[in-house]
């Protein structure tokens, strides 16, 4: 350990020492910017710091690239026809709204990526790293978190809707993790003590008092972070902020424009958080996986994404969030050109995502998949650089490595270098 | 124990063992339990590392608990273990609870993250016949290599044939299935390989593909019964109606002749072509024989590769689940991760491995026996360690501290508030879908099915005939009515509610897997489950109505009702200093509920010493 320490500059030291002081006792992180002292001698691109949030939205199962994002004829063409969008590209007819602000959005025709099992292949999107036995890694709001301090007193940095928080703060603190939203429409819930104030904090007061000498004798890892969760709790339901999570405060119209559904509502309960304050916001969408009879199930499920989608960048240009607002479109894998019976299966080596937002060149197109959809034929985009243009337009200084609680040096999008192109 | 006509290969060590195992308590616990402390001893030496000390009575009561019934014991249960005199009454203890309900319960739980266990599955349906026919083989204690050769092989109706969800789970993907087969049972590092050669490991994209060919006369796929349903409905029968009724009887795993495994399209290697048709062949690992494929008739194939799987001859399917089973019992597995079994010497102790191995093998895979086994080491019965830093390997000098589980928190929440009769209460929902099993046979494709509306009309009357007067049933209810929850149904164990409970339940956000993919659980906590421990619905009634303040407000004094407290929360009596900071709490206006509140909350609960 002392030899990797001596290893490092001077202020990556200091950082890494307070850093871990600041995670083992629970003090409240510094930003990283603020310890680094010099100035990285790195060009910074005009966007840089220009998203100051990201809205991450997952597609989960595998959004078929084809059918969607990047229309194709002959053998590979799905039940969908392409159609014109106010942008110099074509979309297939299952994402019609989309087509009407294709001018706001940056598409990317040419991601690549190795893994064709959803779990490993989720993992390996929302961490830009292989699963291994032996680490976790963090996914791009805890990298935030590293490189940007909190962003929010009382507020979590990341949260995550749909989902549970795993695939999170990997081996940072676990103060990094995201907060779990399950059902944005019930918003945060469990966030009232039981009883009158008095009685709540005396019984808190109690419960710290009974369990010291636990906590004393098991210095351990996870008992640590159940304390950083409670207080983390606690801060969260002293929050004047707690109403971003409450949607019944939105317009019966606003919340019908999103869509009824929990992806819908997650996308509404988005817009309100970055507004209050969270950096990143996740939103899970289910039911991609279409192996079979996939022009029933896309006619099932684009609309809702659609819906959504449009919705939200139309409210966020509205309210002039949209260039300090980088709204991400990601999915696992997409899939093969080549139908199996009547639906498509995986296929990681070539599929599609759209930022919109946070400063990405609007109406914009990178790289190109070749005729049938098979594989990237110009500028393939990794999902290492994925996370790493992400992680510069948010203003993170990608060329500083973390260090791992096992020393090793580690990057965010695994070291890979940003795709400057995708911005203005 | 008995010994099993399955139990041919004999040799002296299962005799040993037998022997031992008839009288095995405390202090002449089985011999296979002490060859286990020996390894772990040496290896401990080795990198010069004390063993911990043991594990006083206490801590070992409320750990083994946990352990084998998935919740905490009651102030009666801890009482009985402690007035028991006997020199063997740990050993005791364990064989009491490995044979209680609540170990089949606690076991379900852990199967159902292991298998992802759902109650609906996706245009499937219900596959409450699956738990079902999983909880009747914890019930016999069915040995592992048999439950998972049915899983492998089963055939026929949903509706009729529990077994046949393992395969229709994945029913629309056979490569993710078998994918999923391998490294559950096999710790087979295969995943890449589906698509392309792995690029760390052996395995290559033909191998797969030569396991995938195994099952390549077995139709699995998915019948979608929203098209007959269109094609049969009428007046008093809607679509969602008849989806329902055709669900049991539709979705099913058969035999078809003349379907075979082909290279895919994309097949980019050079030793086969797409769309070549695949031998099955076996895979191996380094130093093994590779096993015979002894059949060329289609219909055996899966029956053959359900026995290669299963076999104790297999060179990964007993260290597979021992493995598991370690896991389970101290925390982390000897090789980490359980689903990469790869290279055995990657294990941090090797010798270990093996020997569990060995140890299941010579149980019969009794899952029960060799928990017993484990659980009357030394190592098992030493004090706890906290959990290493990252790149260390753990050496077992006793078990990890871990959090409870997420259904071992619930579990223990709902003894406190109604009892151990909880253990007892079990939901069974499969006879709601095997009453709809057509007793005749029908034509399953989309265009024959209308031959047999009349049938099948008739059988749909005669089911609702005795549900007269019942009106308001629509859609999906009309046939698969589910009984209506009573209040009461809420506070039941985890493996009697929904599989996996809906997302905002207590159990999900403490951790409960939400069974897309497996192994999934988690117990690493978060801001939402401590909100829920705080200020959630469980924790209000706790502090109220529960049977553990009911039981406090009989004891007459308050240094009584501490005491009880401490003793059913926390499995121990308060300190005075304890007794005292609670008198004090008391004095300034708190109640017992909130002293069970501070106590529920406390690291000490939530983590197993």
């Amino acid at each position: 350990m002392k030899q990797i320490l001596n290893s490092l500059d001077a202020p990556t030291r200091r950082q890494f020492v307070e850093r871990f002081a600041a995670a083992s006792f629970g003090l409240s992180i510094l930003p990283a910017t603020q310890l680094a002292g010099g100035e990285s001698a790195n060009q910074k691109p005009a966007t840089f710091r220009k998203a100051k949030n990201v809205i991450w939205l997952m597609l989960s199962g595998g959004l078929s690239h084809i059918d969607s994002l990047d229309p194709k004829k002959g053998k590979s063409k799905g039940p969908a026809a392409a159609i014109r969008t106010s942008a110099d590209f074509q979309v297939t007819d299952f994402f019609p709204r989309f087509a009407t602000i294709a001018d706001r959005v940056c598409l990317i025709r040419s991601m690549e990526a190795k893994i064709g099992v959803h779990k490993p292949a989720q993992y390996f999107m929302r961490t830009a790293h292989e699963p291994r036995g032996t680490i976790l890694h963090p996914n791009l709001g805890a990298w935030g978190s590293h490189y940007l301090g909190r962003s929010s007193k009382t507020l979590p940095s990341s949260v995550c809707i749909n989902r549970r928080s795993d695939q999170g703060n990997g081996f940072f603190p676990s103060s990094y993790a995201p907060l779990a939203i399950g059902n944005p429409s019930q918003g945060i819930n469990d966030v009232r003590s039981i009883g009158g104030k008095s009685q709540a904090s005396k019984r808190l007061t109690l419960m710290n008092g009974l369990d010291a000498d636990f906590r004393k004798k098991f210095n351990d890892k996870g008992v640590k972070a159940y304390n950083g969760f409670y207080n983390d709790a606690l801060a969260l339901m002293k929050s004047k902020e707690l109403k971003a999570f409450d949607l019944s405060l939105e317009p019966e119209k606003q919340r019908t424009a999103y869509g009824d559904n929990p992806f819908g509502q997650g996308c509404l309960l988005a817009r309100r958080l970055v507004a209050s304050g969270v950096r990143f916001v996740e939103v899970k969408h289910d039911g991609w996986d279409h192996h079979k009879a996939l022009a029933d199930e896309m006619a099932d499920v684009a609309p809702v994404f659609d819906q959504a989608f449009t919705t939200l960048i139309t409210d966020l240009r509205e309210r002039g969030m949209l260039d300090s607002t980088l709204v991400v479109v990601a999915t696992e894998f997409g899939r093969k050109p080549d139908f199996d019976g009547d639906g498509r299966s995986h296929h990681p080596v070539c599929f599609s995502t759209v930022l919109a937002g946070g400063g990405a060149k609007a109406g914009f197109v990178y790289g190109k998949s070749d005729d049938r959809g098979f594989y990237v034929d110009e500028n393939p985009v990794s999902v290492g650089s994925f996370h790493a243009s992400i992680a510069l337009a948010t203003g993170m200084e990608i060329e500083t490595p973390a260090i791992s609680p096992s020393g090793r040096p580690m990057k965010v999008g695994d070291g890979e270098k940003p795709v400057q192109e995708l911005f203005a | 124990m008995s010994v099993s006509p399955r139990t041919t290969s004999l040799c002296s060590l299962l005799l040993l063992l037998l022997v031992a195992t008839t009288h095995s308590h405390a202090d002449d616990s089985p011999d296979a339990s002490r060859r286990i402390d020996a390894i772990i001893r040496v290896d401990l030496g080795k990198h010069k590392l004390p063993p911990n000390p043991p594990v006083g009575d206490i801590p070992f009561v409320r750990r083994v608990y946990l352990d084998v019934i998935g919740r905490i014991p009651t102030d009666g249960e801890l009482a009985n273990f402690m007035n028991d005199r006997r020199k063997d009454r740990r050993a005791r203890l364990i064989d009491d609870l490995l044979k209680s309900p609540g170990h089949e319960s606690h076991m379900f739980n852990w199967l159902a993250d292991m298998l992802r266990v759902k109650d609906d599955y996706y245009r499937i349906g219900k596959t409450w016949t699956f738990h079902t026919w999983l909880k009747s083989q914890l019930h016999q204690n069915r040995p592992w290599d048999e439950l998972v050769y049915d899983l492998l092989t089963a055939e026929g109706r949903l509706g009729e044939n529990g077994a046949t969800a393992y395969l229709l789970r994945d029913a629309s993907m056979p490569l993710d299935s078998l994918s999923n087969t391998l490294t559950t049972f096999l710790g087979a590092n295969v995943a890449c390989a589906q698509c392309h050669d792995h690029p760390f490991a052996e395995w290559t994209q033909r191998d797969f593909y030569e396991m995938a060919a195994f099952f390549g006369s077995t139709a699995f796929d998915r019948v979608d019964t929203r098209k007959p349903a269109i094609k049969l409905r009428d007046d008093r029968f809607s679509k969602a109606n008849l989806v329902t009724l055709l669900q049991p009887n539709m979705e099913r795993v058969v035999f078809q002749q003349g379907r075979a495994t082909e290279f895919p399209e994309d097949y980019a290697y050079s030793d086969a072509k797409p769309g070549q048709k695949v031998v099955p062949k076996f895979i191996t690992w380094e130093g093994e024989r590779r096993a015979n494929v002894t059949t060329t008739h289609p219909r055996q194939l899966r029956n053959l590769f359900a026995r290669w799987t299963t076999s104790p001859r297999n060179p990964r399917f007993a260290a597979a689940i021992a493995n598991r089973m370690w896991k389970k019992l101290f925390g982390v597995a000897v090789k980490e991760p359980v689903t990469d079994l790869d290279v055995l010497d990657d294990a941090t102790n090797p010798e270990l491995l093996k020997f569990l191995a060995q140890v299941m093998i010579e149980v019969d895979f009794d899952l029960q026996e060799f928990q017993r086994i484990v659980l009357n080491t030394r190592t098992y019965q030493q004090q706890v360690s906290v959990t290493p830093p990252e790149g260390e390997n753990f050496r077992f000098p006793g078990p990890l501290l871990r959090r409870m589980t997420a259904e071992q928190t619930w579990d223990s929440f709902v003894l406190l508030l109604r009892g151990p009769e909880i253990d007892e209460q079990k939901t069974d929902n499969a006879p709601l879908m095997t009453r709809l099993v057509f007793p005749f046979e029908f034509t399953h494709d989309r265009q024959g099915i209308e031959k047999d509306r009349e049938k099948i009309f008739e059988f749909a009357d005669s089911l609702l005939e005795n549900e007269k007067g019942k009106k308001g049933k629509s859609g999906r209810s009309l046939f698969m009515k589910t009984t209506k929850r009573r209040k009461r149904d809420a506070w039941l164990r985890a493996s009697e509610l929904p599989q996996p409970t809906p997302p905002t339940h207590f159990l999900r956000i403490a951790g409960q897997s939400a069974r897309e993919v497996a192994d999934d659980g988690s117990t690493e906590g978060g801001i939402t489950e401590s909100l829920a421990m705080m200020n959630g619905e469980i924790t209000k009634s706790l502090m109220t109505s529960s049977s553990l303040i009911q039981a406090t407000s009989n004891k007459n004094t308050q240094v009584e009702q501490i005491a009880l407290l401490y003793r059913t929360c926390l499995s121990r009596l308060p300190t005075e200093k304890e007794t005292k900071q609670c008198l004090a709490a008391l004095e300034q206006g708190l109640g017992m509920g909130d002293i069970a509140w501070a106590l529920l909350n406390s690291r000490e609960f939530m983590f197993i010493q």
